[in-house]
């Protein structure tokens, strides 16, 4: 990392192969680049534009190109041909250039890219441009982590131009009519001012423009374009705001990915595509959140201070408590993931806590969640299962329910129902 | 993972690209990453991609016949650079030249109608034995 601080490439090199490898490099991400995005059609010309970008900018500037192209769903392999419009500029000392493949990521952005952009940032870079080409998914992606996007058309028929626009016109900071040499583009020129005149106008009014970079037309005002487009955001307070997002589409991409993996290896697919089990069932089952699940473990010990202290000191830490007065006990909640478990501790000598304390320590009882207690009370009733009267309502509108132990080896089984536990 | 990252450049003036596009095309559907430079690249413009690129193995094509000056000048600039990665060279290479370029210290040599299948094992080996 020292080494790509001082812009040393082979060792940047090596760090972004680092994040293609899945590992977490140890750095506090900072703001310090201005974060272009170029996207278009296939063959707009984004190669072309950003090599005349980054062939004008003053040579002293710390360049980079990272372009994105499609992993092939069937061979999982890529063909990477970006470079071709940019390589006289690949020995310049200033200048770095990588190209990723989507790889996992469904067409959209990858966590590895993303994690790219920081890295890129971290290490000086003063201007990043991020070649993606255009569809769906990846542009509204592109939209929240980058500073300035800018949209490319080509000379195009007016139908495609039309259909083009549909996706396009809601994510760019800057149009720009590429291959402005041809006559055509100054066609796609009115028609994107025509379309511009129709959004609604926002604080930072889309810019459009002409360019040519093949004969460097165009070009420095492209530039001038994307200084003042991020000028506007300092002055606003809104680079920050996008290593944000930059961080939460890393947290959304990479719980999809666990979650898709999860979904693989997992008995509820079959039995979804059987059609034994409901997708939306299937679904939330996968996720732990449907079917009988543990709720909380309830333990009482004698010395139930020191208890607490060394599960702490195993990671397991308190995260709330709470007095029942009519149970007589203060309960100690400890975060387990997905499940905690409950110290009780009694308040008084005449409590049932303190009268099992008396006989013994230990696992007091089970807690499961169950999607439908009504439904659970008829099937244990059939097992010759009893209830203990002490059942009741529990807090935010859940109910509980107790299973005798002597049916249940032994075990003080609570059965939760809740209510509202998820929105969807 | 990573997938294997192979560079196929073109060294030179040489404006022979067919024999360097089918092999891109066909590592990228061997499941690889491939880098193409496109051509008139200068031996520097190539070892710079490869460190950029963090290259697993680079593929180098010449049809032209000055392979021997061409990939001299790029192993001085691999090694004055420290870039370790394996170099293949594939192309209009007379048999006689092979020796004088694995002198050099190029890996492999592939000449006309070498079946695709060889190569994409080769640079699998190749990059096997780089990653570990
Ligand atoms: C097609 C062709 C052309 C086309 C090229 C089209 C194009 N865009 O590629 C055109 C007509 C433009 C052309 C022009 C010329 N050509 Co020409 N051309 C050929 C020809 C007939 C076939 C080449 C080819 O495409 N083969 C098909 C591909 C798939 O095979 P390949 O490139 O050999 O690749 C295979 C292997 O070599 C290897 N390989 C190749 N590269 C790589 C890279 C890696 C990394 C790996 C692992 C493997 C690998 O794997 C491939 C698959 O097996 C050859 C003769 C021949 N039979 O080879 C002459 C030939 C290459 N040409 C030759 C000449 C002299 C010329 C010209 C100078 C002719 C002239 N006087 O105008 C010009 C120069 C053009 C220039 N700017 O460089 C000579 C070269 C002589 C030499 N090296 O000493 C040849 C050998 C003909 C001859 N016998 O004289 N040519
Ligand atoms: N006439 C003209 N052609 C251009 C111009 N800019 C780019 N081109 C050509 O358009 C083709 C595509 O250019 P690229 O820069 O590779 O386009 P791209 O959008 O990066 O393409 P992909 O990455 O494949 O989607 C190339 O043949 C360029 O030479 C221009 O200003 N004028
Ligand atoms: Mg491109």
């Amino acid at each position: 990392m020292e080494a790509a601080m001082k812009w040393d490439k082979q060792a940047i090199s090596k760090l972004i192969s680092l994040i293609e490898d899945g590992e977490e490099l140890d750095y506090e991400p900072v703001r310090r680049s201005r974060v272009v995005g170029i996207t278009g059609p296939p063959g707009a010309g984004k190669s072309t534009l950003i090599y005349a970008m980054m062939k004008m900018l003053p040579g002293n500037l710390k360049l980079a190109a990272l372009t994105i192209d499609p992993t092939s769903p069937f061979s999982g392999g890529s063909f990477m041909g970006n470079r071709i419009r940019m390589q006289d500029l690949s020995d310049h000392p200033n200048i770095f250039i990588r190209s990723l493949a989507t790889h996992g990521s469904r067409g959209g952005l990858s966590y590895e890219a993303i994690s790219t952009v920081n890295l890129l940032e971290h290490v000086g870079a003063d201007y990043i441009f991020l070649e993606t080409v255009g569809a769906g998914q990846v542009d509204t992606d592109v939209r929240k982590i980058v500073d300035t996007v800018v949209v490319l058309l080509p000379p195009l028929a007016g139908d495609e131009i039309q259909a083009l626009k549909m996706g396009l016109m809601e994510i760019g900071d800057i149009y720009v009519a590429s291959k402005g040499d041809s006559p055509e583009s100054d066609k796609v020129l009115l028609d994107i001012e025509a379309m511009l005149r129709m959004v609604a106008p926002r604080a930072w009014g889309p810019k459009s423009l002409k360019v040519s970079p093949l004969y460097g037309q165009g070009v420095p005002e492209l530039i001038k374009a994307i200084e003042d487009h991020h000028n506007y955001l300092e002055s606003n307070g809104l680079l920050t705001n996008i290593l944000s997002n930059r961080l939460e589409l890393m947290m959304r991409l990479h719980a999809q990915a666990l979650l898709d993996e999860l979904i693989e290896k997992s008995a509820e697919l079959r039995e979804a595509r059987k059609g034994s089990l409901r997708p939306r069932e299937a679904a939330a089952r996968v996720m732990g959140l449907r079917g009988p699940r543990l709720d909380h473990v309830a333990v009482a010990a004698r010395d139930a201070e020191s208890l607490i202290g060394k599960l702490a000191a195993l990671g397991i830490r308190k995260i709330g408590e709470e007095v029942v007065e009519e149970q007589g006990v203060k309960v100690v909640m400890l975060g387990l993931s997905n499940s905690r478990v409950e110290v009780l501790i009694p308040l008084s000598g005449d409590s049932t806590v303190a009268r099992f304390l008396e006989r013994r320590e230990g696992i007091h009882h089970v807690a499961i969640l169950v999607d439908n207690l009504d439904e659970f009370k008829k099937a244990a009733s059939s097992v010759g299962l009893e209830f203990l009267p002490a059942s009741s309502k529990g807090a935010e509108g859940s109910r509980v329910a107790f299973i005798n132990p002597r049916g249940l080896g032994g075990v003080l089984l609570e059965v939760v129902e809740k209510k509202y536990e998820h929105k969807i | 993972m990573r997938r294997i990252k192979v560079i196929v450049a073109k060294l030179g003036l040489d404006g022979h690209d067919r024999g360097a596009k089918v092999i891109a095309r066909a590592l990228a559907e061997a499941g690889m990453d491939v880098v193409y430079t496109g051509m008139r690249q200068t031996p520097r413009q190539v070892v710079e991609t490869a460190v950029q690129e963090d290259a697993d193995v680079v593929g180098i094509s010449i049809l032209s016949g000055s392979h021997l000056e061409l990939v001299k000048e790029f192993m001085d600039e691999m090694r004055r650079r420290g870039v370790d990665v394996p170099v293949m060279v594939g192309g209009i290479i007379p048999p006689e030249d092979e020796e004088s370029l694995r002198q050099m210290g190029v890996a492999e040599v592939f000449g006309p109608g070498t079946p695709l299948s060889i190569i994409v094992d080769k640079v699998r080996s190749l990059a096997a034995v780089r990653r570990v």
